[in-house]
């Protein structure tokens, strides 16, 4: 369970390409069956995965986006928790 | 017996040993090379039988795909696989019909690779299905180059590339450039490079009557059948994305992965790259016609004299390099400099160039010795403007008029939104198919 003391750090599975302000994520497979989808993050999106470094917690990267982007804490908190759910198989978490 | 194909200006040089015949099938005749030359690529050519050794690890595996009318379904048979050890990289195949394992084996980083037919006798097939592809992939990978499903046509002097998922239209669209008398490059797979700058598309053999041909490309649309005909362009991450999801990729290579990555992005800032739902007739090949031929992103000198004399002007938006705030048919009202309000960053002015002026945004000001330096971009361009100073901003963009409506030229700024656009997902149309086509346009 992932929570906000969760330490997230990138998969060694997945390829990473910045495109000016967004980026391109796309898995590595070991079968052409799951090659089926590669994802496109946003500005918002690209700004989370940089903060990502297996050393910040969850709570880290939440005021980090607090402190940049024009939202309160609460809304960051929620946000944060839905994008990592959506990019979760490009990602290990560990407790602190 | 010496065989050398030229496919996508690669010299590959087929070598058997004395008393085995090379036996390629007539989709390659045409590529067969008539006269001499450095291969870049050896395959020595063994009629044995050869096995993955045990002391290496799976890497990939790809199943037969059969294409019904229902779309793609997968059997569950196995088609070929991919194993490595420190070293090697070995390919194996299951062809059917007769049924036998070609093994194809590459050495890190050599150009003399090794292909196990598992045909004996004294006349083997060295290229049969699914492995000239394979051979054709894994050599594009090296350098980075695009293998991808599409066609391409030159007309009027450009280059086009067509591509999209399996249906959308690739082969109906060279069809109908055929149709038309332009050349068809290709109507279903190309190889994509980059050449002294620029980029070519290459036909591939996959059809009996092919031919290698070539083609600078100008611009890649991605389409799809629409109610009509229309276009609009791409950038960025979305337009590599789009690109990348039609290219014949295994990803299981992080560094092949990574470089094909890369290519792409070079090739979505290099080349136009546009969305396009058409109608499958001829009024999609007089649209494009239509739509290549304007090309006003430069006025004229006139506009240029008339802001020197302190004068407002109005002009028409051609291109789409500052799309989505200036869209094609756009009136962009300009206003002369006003020396009391230096240029800042975010605002949006004419440069010159080329004795007119083009529309872009300064995303950043330096101040030197004897005069200010600006940078700037399209908002849709990928690559910013080299540095120019100060003296070359002719005039600013104050309004953009689009149809009835006045728009005020805002600042782009870093929106916040994470729930629901964060993370788009592309879809990749991978087509591994046993189908073997016979027929194409020509």
């Amino acid at each position: 369970m992932i929570s906000v003391s969760s330490i997230p750090s990138h998969s060694p599975r997945v390829v990473f390409r910045r495109i000016n302000d967004e980026c391109l994520l796309i898995p590595l497979t070991d079968n052409i069956a799951d090659m089926d989808s590669l994802y496109r993050l946003n500005e918002t999106g690209v700004f989370i995965w940089e903060l990502i470094d297996g050393k910040r917690d969850i709570r880290d990267i939440t005021a980090r986006l607090a402190e940049e982007f024009d939202v309160n804490q609460a809304e960051a908190e929620k946000d944060i928790m839905l994008f990592l759910e959506q990019v979760q198989e490009f990602l290990h978490f560990r407790e602190y | 017996m010496t065989l050398d194909l030229i496919i996508a200006g690669k010299r590959i040089r087929l070598q058997s040993e004395d008393g085995v015949n090379l036996r390629l099938d007539k989709r390659f005749t045409a590529f067969i090379a008539t006269s001499g030359g450095e291969p870049g690529l050896i395959i020595e050519v063994k009629p044995e039988k050869a096995i993955i050794p045990s002391e290496t690890v799976k890497v990939f595996d790809a199943q037969h795909v059969e294409e019904t009318p229902e779309g793609p379904e997968k059997s569950g048979e196995p088609f070929w696989e991919v194993a490595t050890s420190e070293d090697m990289t070995y390919v194996k195949a299951s062809l059917k019909d007769p049924v036998r394992y070609p093994l194809l084996i590459i050495p890190r980083g050599k150009m003399r690779w090794q292909l196990f037919t598992d045909e004996a006798g004294t006349d083997t097939d060295p290229l049969p299905y699914p492995i000239d592809g394979l051979i054709l992939y894994f050599l594009t990978t090296i350098n980075g180059e695009i293998m991808i499903h599409g066609s391409g046509v030159k007309c009027n002097g450009r280059g086009w590339v067509f591509t999209g998922r399996s249906g959308s239209g690739k082969t109906t669209m060279a069809g109908i450039f055929d149709r038309n008398g332009d050349r068809v490059v290709h109507d279903d797979r190309l190889i994509l490079m980059k050449n002294d700058g620029r980029w070519v598309m290459h036909s591939t053999p996959v059809y009996r009557n092919d031919e290698p041909r070539s083609s600078e490309v100008d611009h890649l649309w991605i389409i799809s059948h629409g109610r009509s005909n229309i276009s609009a362009p791409l950038s960025g991450a979305e337009a590599a994305g789009l690109i990348m999801a039609n290219c014949i990729q295994q990803n299981w290579d992080g560094d092949a992965t990574a470089r094909l990555v890369a290519s792409v992005t070079d090739l979505a800032s290099s080349v136009k790259i546009s969305s396009l739902q058409f109608l499958p007739d001829n009024s999609i090949h007089d649209y494009l016609m239509a739509r290549e031929n304007t090309t006003a992103e430069t006025v004229t000198a006139a506009s240029l004299s008339l802001l020197e004399e302190g004068k407002q002007v109005t002009v028409t938006a051609g291109g789409y390099s500052m799309w989505p705030t200036i869209k094609p048919g756009d009136r962009i009202i300009i206003n002369p400099l006003n020396p009391e309000k230096p240029l800042t960053a975010g605002k949006v002015v004419a440069l010159r160039r080329d004795g007119g002026f083009v529309v872009h945004r300064i995303t950043e000001v330096r101040i030197g010795k004897l005069s200010r330096f600006i940078k700037t971009r399209g908002d849709a361009a990928l690559i910013p403007d080299p540095w120019s100073i100060e003296m070359n901003v002719a005039g600013k963009v104050i309004e953009i008029i689009r149809g009835d409506k006045t728009l005020k030229i805002m600042r782009r700024r870093m929106p916040y939104l994470i729930a629901g656009l964060a993370v788009v997902i592309v879809k990749i149309w991978q087509r591994i198919t046993n189908r073997k086509a016979t027929s194409t346009v020509k």
